[in-house]
Order: structure tokens, then C-alpha cells, then sequence
């Protein structure tokens, strides 16, 4: 949009206007790039640098010299982090392609109109915009097994004695996926939800004026002009599943045992408590090759969406 | 037809009704159980299983407050997300304006939107190390100082992108018009295109505020006692000992209010930001 603007203006303007300007578009620039510089840049090098050190925060405060990739191949003979790492994947598949089928499902319920419906689309949205680390102590409420409404009140209703959530590793992940569709459905939902409302209207009365059933229009009209949205959210969904930590640190600190320690989680605990500073240092870096390619993806799709638009 | 029409829409808002409804009591019962816990009394909590308290008690706030540091904390959260927001949008707008009259090759624009878009997702734990380090050595562990310089690495590289993308959509003929009767480029970022942004940068404030208030993992990489924000000092009621659920209810509460304030009434705004490259505009 930006260059076709330019494109309009005759050559000479607008060299004109940004002869002067060179020098103010980079002072602008200046502050935001020491930012990142400083507060970014430098540290994930210094992270580099670490990871092939070997060094151990606790017996000493300076690096105890190079030791090429030891510390990468020690990642995999860690079976805290090999554990972390199957968690990690267990919880994105269970909760993206539940959380992607109930948000469709909800935003097709909710959309409309009426005043009914704008009222529940605001209020659907809450628990993405709470703290994760506050999700995760309501739950641990609700879970509680002896005081918690849902043996308490739900499954007791229907005559069930609920497990232990928390104190079993099986049912402490069940709820660790049950708090992630929770909170991150609403992201689903807000999404489909305005990529719904951009879908023509002519296009769904024409269908519907040729006899075509509501099920029809769904799976022949609507999905195929949804794609998209659906492909970002996964994308984005799948990124935010495998970087959770602060739900599952509030909900069950990983436990029972190390039953529901994600990859995030593992590595924290391998930097800040066991202050293995040159194996957290790899871990985080093979962490981030797969994120980046996540990212890029997302930033491709981005601007393949520009151009078209 | 028309009338045909109306029917079916009311017959599916028939069908729909009780599914959000069920949906709603869904979302809303674990927000309200909280509350309520939070004014529950301690000697009922394992006692009195039902979901309404018999009587309801200010204990656990007094607690937080008085025993437990809560004014420290919550002044700590303020402060973090006041600074962080006001740096970050004066900051980041400036970037972003920049980026969009720059003349950069279209190349370099790319690099610096990846490295924006990059910066809001990578795994953050991966600075966690470095930082702890480096605050370890200029003597900034456990300082404010120490949590608003790691917040601002995360929102200025975020508020940048998503005031690019609002800039996009601003005319530059105001900006040409000025230009030819003389204002510079200072004047009419100020005076032109700053009102015209307005609801840009209230996305952008509320977003910010946002990360920052619910921000976890790098405030308890750099705080140990006297910094904490209020997400690192929930995290910290559950020990491996036990859980002190009145102050921790209490705590919990205070975190959500502020936020589910925004998402009612500032909703569109919040949303905005939350949904920046996942949807186009």
C-alpha cells in the first residue's frame, strides 16, 4: 500500500520530501534498535556463547572453558529433558486440534446480532486475557481433589468418585490439557470469529438461494474461505503450546514428580535451580531452532496475506 | 423469503441460546468460584465443601497486605507496567513511523519486520540465562529496573510492529500537504499524524500493559524478595509444602481484576494487539 502511495507521487516530491528526512527516519529508528540491541541481541549471543562452555553456576562464577558441543550432546543423555521434550509434543497435540474444533465450533454459535450474542462473544474472550500463572491457581483450585467443585459438585452429580488430578502423573497432565483448551480456545474463537464476518454475505444468500443446505455452505464456502485463518492459528496455537510454562508451574510445579514438566519448564529448571548454565544454554538454543522455523512461517503467511490484499 | 429468512434465524438463535449459555457458565464459573474462594474463611475451606461460603471474610487480603507484602507487590506490578508502557509506546511508535516513511530497500524492511515478529514469539527462556548473569553482575537482581528492562526487550520490538502495520494504513496526502507548506518531518509526525493515531496507540498501551502485567517468566528469572510482581509472588504460594490458598485466592484475584476490566470495556483495543499477524488489519 505504502509503495503504491509513493508510486503516485511524482519523483520529483518525493524525492523532495525525503531528502531531508534520511536523517530523522534514522533517529527515530535509533532509540527502538539500542533496545533491541541491548536488551536482545546481546544476550542471546552471550546465551551462545554460553552453551558451549562448560560451566556450572554453582561451583563457579566464571566459565570453565570450551568444550565444543558436549553440552548438546548431554541435552539428549538428560532424561529430565528427553521427558520434557515428549510432555511438550503430548500437549500440543491434544490441546491445539481440540482447541481449533471448539473455537470454529463456538464461533459459528456466537455469530450474529443480536445483543445476546455481542454480549457473549465479550464475554467468552476472558480467560485468554488473565494471567497464566493466575489460570493456573483457579484450577488447582477446581482440582483440588477433597474441597474442589469439579469432584465435588460436577462429578459427583453423576455418581462418579473423581481421580486425584493433581496427585496422579496421568490425570495431573489431563488437567494441565484441560486448562490449556480453557484458556486458549478464546483465541480460536476471536479469530474465526472476524475472519467469519469478512466472508460475503451475497456469496452465503446466492448458495443459500440455489437450495444449498447449511452444512453445504460450511464444508463448499466457508472452510475453503477460511484456510488462511485456520493455517495462522494453528501456527500460532502450536508456537504458544510448546513456549506454556507459567500454568503448568502454578497448577502442579511439574509434578507429580516431573509428570508434567514441559520443555520450557525443564530448561528453567536445568538454568535457575540445578544452575547448569552451559547444558540450559544448549537446551534453549536447539528450543529455538524449531520456534524459528514456526516464526518464519508465520511471517511468510503474513506477507503473502499482505500482497493479496 | 424474506420472512422465511427471519424464521430460520430464529429458530437457529433457539438452538444456540442454551449452547452459549452452557458455554458462558463454562468460562465464568472457575472466575467466580476464585472470588468467592477469596472471601471464604479459612476454617471452611476444607470444611464447608459447597460453592457459596456460609459467612465471608476480608482475612485473606488483610493478610496479603499486612504480612505478606502486598502493598510491595502491588506497587511493583504498577510501577513495572506504567514504565514499560510509557517508554514503549513513545519508543516503539517513533520505530514504527520511521519504518513506513523510511526508503529502505524492501529487503531490509523485511529483515526488520522478521526480527520484530521474531522477537514476540521466540522462546524466551532462552535470554532467562544470560540475564540473570548479567543483572547478577551490575548488582540489578531483584530491582524494578531489572523487570522493566526485560519487558521493554519484549513490548518495544511488539508496539513498533503493530504501529507499522497502523501506519500503513494512514494516508500520506495529509502529511504531502503539510510537507508543501513547510512543516517538517518533527510537526507533522506530531501534530498530523499522532492524532490521526490515536486508536493505534491505545491498542498498543493496553497491549503492552497487558504483557507486562501478566508477564511471569522473566520477572522471577531477575526478582527474588523485594521486586516480585504479582504473577511471581502467586507462583510462589504453592510450595512444594502446601498451598496457602486464602492469600493465594486473594493475590489471584487482584491480578485478574485489572485485566478483565480491560477486556470488558477496552475489548476491541486489547484484542487488537493480541490478534497482530495472526489476522490482517
Amino acid at each position: 500500500m505504502n509503495k503504491l502511495l509513493h508510486k503516485k507521487n511524482s519523483p520529483k516530491r518525493s524525492t523532495n520530501l525525503f531528502q531531508h528526512e534520511r536523517k530523522w527516519v534514522n533517529l527515530f529508528l535509533l532509540p527502538a534498535i539500542i533496545f533491541i540491541l541491548l536488551i536482545q541481541a546481546g544476550p542471546l549471543l552471550y546465551s551462545f556463547y554460553i552453551s558451549f562452555q562448560d560451566w556450572v553456576f554453582i561451583s563457579s562464577s566464571t566459565p570453565q572453558g570450551f568444550i565444543g558441543l558436549t553440552n548438546f550432546q548431554n541435552a539428549f543423555s538428560d532424561p529430565a529433558f528427553v521427558e520434557s521434550i515428549q510432555f511438550t509434543v503430548f500437549l500440543t497435540v491434544f490441546t491445539v486440534p481440540l482447541q481449533l474444533l471448539f473455537g470454529t465450533f463456538l464461533a459459528f454459535m456466537a455469530s450474529g446480532r443480536s445483543p445476546f450474542l455481542q454480549v457473549s462473544r465479550a464475554l467468552l474472550v476472558l480467560p485468554m486475557v488473565v494471567a497464566p500463572v493466575a489460570i493456573g491457581t483457579l484450577w488447582r483450585l477446581m482440582f483440588n481433589d477433597t474441597a474442589g467443585p469439579i469432584n465435588n459438585h460436577l462429578l459427583s452429580f453423576f455418581n462418579i468418585s473423581g481421580p486425584l488430578w493433581l496427585g496422579d502423573p496421568f490425570w495431573a497432565k489431563i488437567a494441565i490439557v484441560i486448562i490449556e483448551i480453557w484458556q486458549w480456545t478464546p483465541f480460536v474463537f476471536i479469530v474465526i470469529s472476524s475472519a467469519i464476518t469478512l466472508v460475503s454475505q451475497e456469496l452465503l444468500q446466492a448458495a443459500q438461494v440455489d437450495g444449498a443446505s447449511r452444512w453445504q455452505i460450511f464444508y463448499k464456502i466457508e472452510l475453503p474461505l477460511l484456510a488462511p485463518a485456520f493455517f495462522l492459528v494453528i501456527l500460532f496455537r502450536t508456537l504458544e503450546s510448546l513456549l506454556t510454562l507459567d500454568s503448568i508451574l502454578s497448577l502442579t510445579r511439574g509434578g507429580p514428580g516431573s509428570s508434567t514438566v514441559n520443555l520450557t519448564y525443564s530448561i528453567y529448571n536445568k538454568g535457575l535451580r540445578e544452575f547448569d548454565l552451559g547444558t540450559a544454554s544448549a537446551q534453549s538454543w536447539m528450543f529455538m531452532s524449531v520456534a524459528t522455523v514456526l516464526i518464519f512461517l508465520i511471517f511468510r503467511f503474513n506477507m503473502r496475506m499482505e500482497k493479496k490484499i | 423469503m424474506r420472512n422465511i429468512h427471519l424464521k430460520r434465524g430464529q429458530i437457529q438463535l433457539l438452538i444456540k441460546i442454551p449452547i452459549i449459555l452452557a458455554t458462558l457458565f463454562l468460562v465464568l464459573f472457575p472466575f467466580f468460584y476464585l472470588v468467592v474462594t477469596s472471601f471464604r474463611p479459612a476454617g471452611e475451606f476444607l470444611a464447608n465443601t459447597n460453592i457459596l461460603p456460609q459467612s465471608f471474610t476480608l482475612d485473606h487480603y488483610r493478610e496479603v497486605f499486612t504480612n505478606q507484602n502486598g502493598l510491595t507487590y502491588l506497587k511493583n506490578s504498577f510501577v513495572v507496567t506504567g514504565t514499560v508502557t510509557i517508554i514503549s509506546i513513545i519508543v516503539g511508535t517513533m520505530a514504527g513511523y520511521a519504518l513506513v516513511r523510511s526508503r529502505y530497500a524492501n529487503t531490509l524492511i523485511l529483515v526488520i519486520i522478521f526480527l520484530l515478529i521474531f522477537i514476540r514469539f521466540y522462546p524466551r527462556i532462552s535470554i532467562v540465562v544470560p540475564w540473570f548473569l548479567i543483572m547478577n553482575k551490575f548488582n540489578l537482581l531483584d530491582t524494578v529496573w531489572a523487570v522493566i528492562i526485560l519487558h521493554l526487550g519484549l513490548t518495544v520490538p511488539f508496539v513498533a510492529w503493530l504501529m507499522y502495520t497502523f501506519f500503513k494504513g494512514v494516508p500520506i496526502e495529509l502529511e504531502e500537504c503539510a510537507a508543501i507548506d513547510g512543516a517538517g518531518f518533527i510537526r507533522r509526525f506530531v501534530s498530523i499524524v499522532l492524532p490521526l493515531s490515536m486508536p493505534g496507540i491505545a491498542s498498543a498501551s493496553i497491549f503492552t500493559a497487558f504483557l507486562s502485567w501478566n508477564e511471569f517468566l522473566l520477572a522471577s528469572a531477575v526478582t527474588r524478595e523485594s521486586a516480585k510482581t504479582l504473577p511471581v509472588v502467586i507462583a510462589g504460594f504453592v510450595t512444594d509444602k502446601g498451598t496457602l490458598w486464602g492469600p493465594l485466592m486473594a493475590t489471584s484475584t487482584l491480578v485478574i481484576v485489572p485485566m478483565v476490566v480491560f477486556a470488558l470495556f477496552l475489548q476491541k483495543y486489547l484484542i487488537r494487539g493480541m490478534m497482530l499477524g495472526a489476522v490482517k488489519g
